[in-house]
């Protein structure tokens, strides 16, 4: 008697059972939604200014940018499926990620995410774009990005396989490191670059021109260099000799 | 302590309707959403916590505080309390003093109160001092907004929508300039130049909030773009400047 008398209690009237229906019907709904097993990806909008944004974050821009941060990088997760960043719009990811850049210039999450995340395609044209961002990042704020403009150099050279591109940004980032305390290796980059292409004497005029420059002041990394002068020369002249021997048989 | 009594029982009103549980709740849940933000960031996990808290935090404070403030005064002076209160053998100076007073002691509190998460957080101490003294001139600023437009407008919908909309404008005034500058230089169509000017003379009526406090201070572990003698006279000439006005308001009211 007591359990019909609490089901009574419990009993729903005939407008209620319908709305429990439509709310039922809605959640049947959503899970199948949610279960499509092809989700179309939503494509990324067009990226909004800086300066507009700034206006919404009522000063809290570093902020804004860290949010937006975190929905670029979720955006490749829809209803519980990973789209392939290949079915992403670079232009558009750039947009935004220049966006984030400017919202807070004190951050190299933009930089990070673009040669760390993004560039993690099989698309050649895709990776370009990414390495194109940080470079101008780089050129923004060298102090901030050059170890992301470091990273940039290396996976041109092992990823992308052009040596020719990982020579170009290791020059940026030669030049773009002068006076902005950025640490030696990063600057010379260009200098292993060259040795790895067999431009010796290229190699060898660069570290000598970095030394008569005076951009280096450390006394170890000076007589690293020195060092490093002294195996290239000794290459070219191991080098020459062999030519000559060749020559001679 | 017979003349700071309408201070006193400020206080005790505020205690009496949960204030400060309603501050350490409004602290709980901004903890539980900067934790949730963090937990989302791929780097600098910790300081991302700390200036997501210091930004959340920061906007609720104000919100309850100055929502307290306005419903609490708006409605003694609808239902007339205050004709009781100047009763007592209080000039209408001295009870909008201690008003102020009491608000002023609850802003202390909270801004200490606010200020502990993010020293357990590992921020720089100097960072959390100068982030909660910027917060504090804030928060005593609002508190004389508040109360002049409660004396104004003596209704709280009127009274609150006027508060959040020269709060948000305040708190967004810099880019509000920069915008409407941008607009001038570029040189827009007639209606355009002269709303530009018009939110730019606005800029120059509000606080700017933005230099107070900055959760990217705490992002990146090193204050900038701000020095606190620049805030200190903002704040001490807005506070008396519209504490005067509001005194002027009461005064003039007949009751």
């Amino acid at each position: 008697m007591r359990l019909i008398s609490r089901f009574n209690a419990i009993a729903l009237t005939r407008s209620q059972l319908a709305q429990l229906l439509l709310f039922s019907c809605f959640l049947i709904n959503q899970v199948q939604l949610v279960s499509k097993t092809d989700v179309e990806p939503y494509p990324l909008p067009q990226p909004i200014s800086a300066s507009d944004l700034r206006v919404l974050t009522l000063g809290e821009s570093a902020i804004m940018a860290k949010l937006l941060g975190v929905w670029l990088l979720s955006y490749d997760t829809r209803a519980g499926q990973i789209i392939p960043f290949e079915r992403l719009d670079y232009d558009r990811l750039a947009g935004w990620l220049k966006t984030i850049a400017q919202l807070d210039e004190l951050s190299d999450y933009s930089s990070m995410v673009a040669a760390g995340v993004f560039i993690d395609v099989k698309d050649r044209q895709r990776q370009l774009k990414m390495i194109e961002l940080v470079r101008q990042r780089f050129w923004e704020k060298p102090e901030i990005n050059w170890r992301w403009m470091a990273q940039a150099i290396m996976l041109s050279k092992y990823r992308l396989k052009d040596i020719s591109l990982a020579l170009s940004l290791a020059q940026d980032l030669r030049i773009g490191a002068q006076g902005k305390g950025i640490p030696y290796w990063a600057s010379e980059m260009e200098v292993y670059l060259l040795h790895d292409m067999g431009e010796l004497e290229a190699a060898l005029l660069l570290i000598k021109a970095m030394i008569d420059d005076g951009a280096i002041t450390d006394a170890d990394e000076l007589r690293f260099l020195n060092r490093r002068i002294m195996e290239l020369e000794a290459s070219m002249q191991s080098n020459q000799n062999n030519s000559s021997n060749i020559q001679h048989n | 302590m017979q003349r700071l009594i309408i201070a006193k029982y400020t206080l005790l009103e505020a205690h009496k309707r949960s204030l400060i549980v309603l501050f350490l709740l409004g602290i709980v849940v901004c903890v539980a959403i900067a934790a949730y933000a963090a937990s989302l960031s791929m780097v600098d996990k910790q300081a991302t916590l700390a200036a997501f808290y210091a930004a959340t935090v920061r906007l609720a404070m104000v919100a309850v505080l100055n929502v307290y403030l306005i419903l609490m005064e708006t409605r003694n002076l609808e239902q007339e309390n205050t004709f009781v209160w100047l009763g007592l053998p209080v000039s209408r100076m001295h009870y909008l003093l201690q008003k102020i007073l009491a608000y002023s002691i609850l802003a202390t509190g909270l801004a200490l109160l606010v200020s502990l998460p993010l020293w357990w957080a590992g921020t720089d101490m100097q960072i959390v001092l100068r982030w909660t003294l910027g917060f504090y001139l804030e928060l005593l600023v609002t508190v004389s907004i508040s109360i002049l437009f409660a004396c104004l407008f003596r209704q709280a919908l009127i009274s609150l929508s006027a508060f959040a909309a020269v709060y948000l404008f305040a708190r967004s005034a810099l880019e509000f300039y920069q915008h409407s500058s941008n607009i001038i230089d570029r040189g827009g169509s007639g209606i355009e130049i002269v709303l530009a000017w018009l939110v730019k003379l606005c800029t120059f009526l509000v606080p700017k909030f933005e230099q107070f406090a900055s959760a990217s201070w705490i992002l990146h572990q090193r204050i900038f773009d701000t020095d606190l003698l620049s805030i200190l006279p903002q704040a001490l000439l807005f506070f008396g400047l519209l504490t005067l006005i509001a005194l002027d308001r009461l005064c003039r009211r007949g009751f």
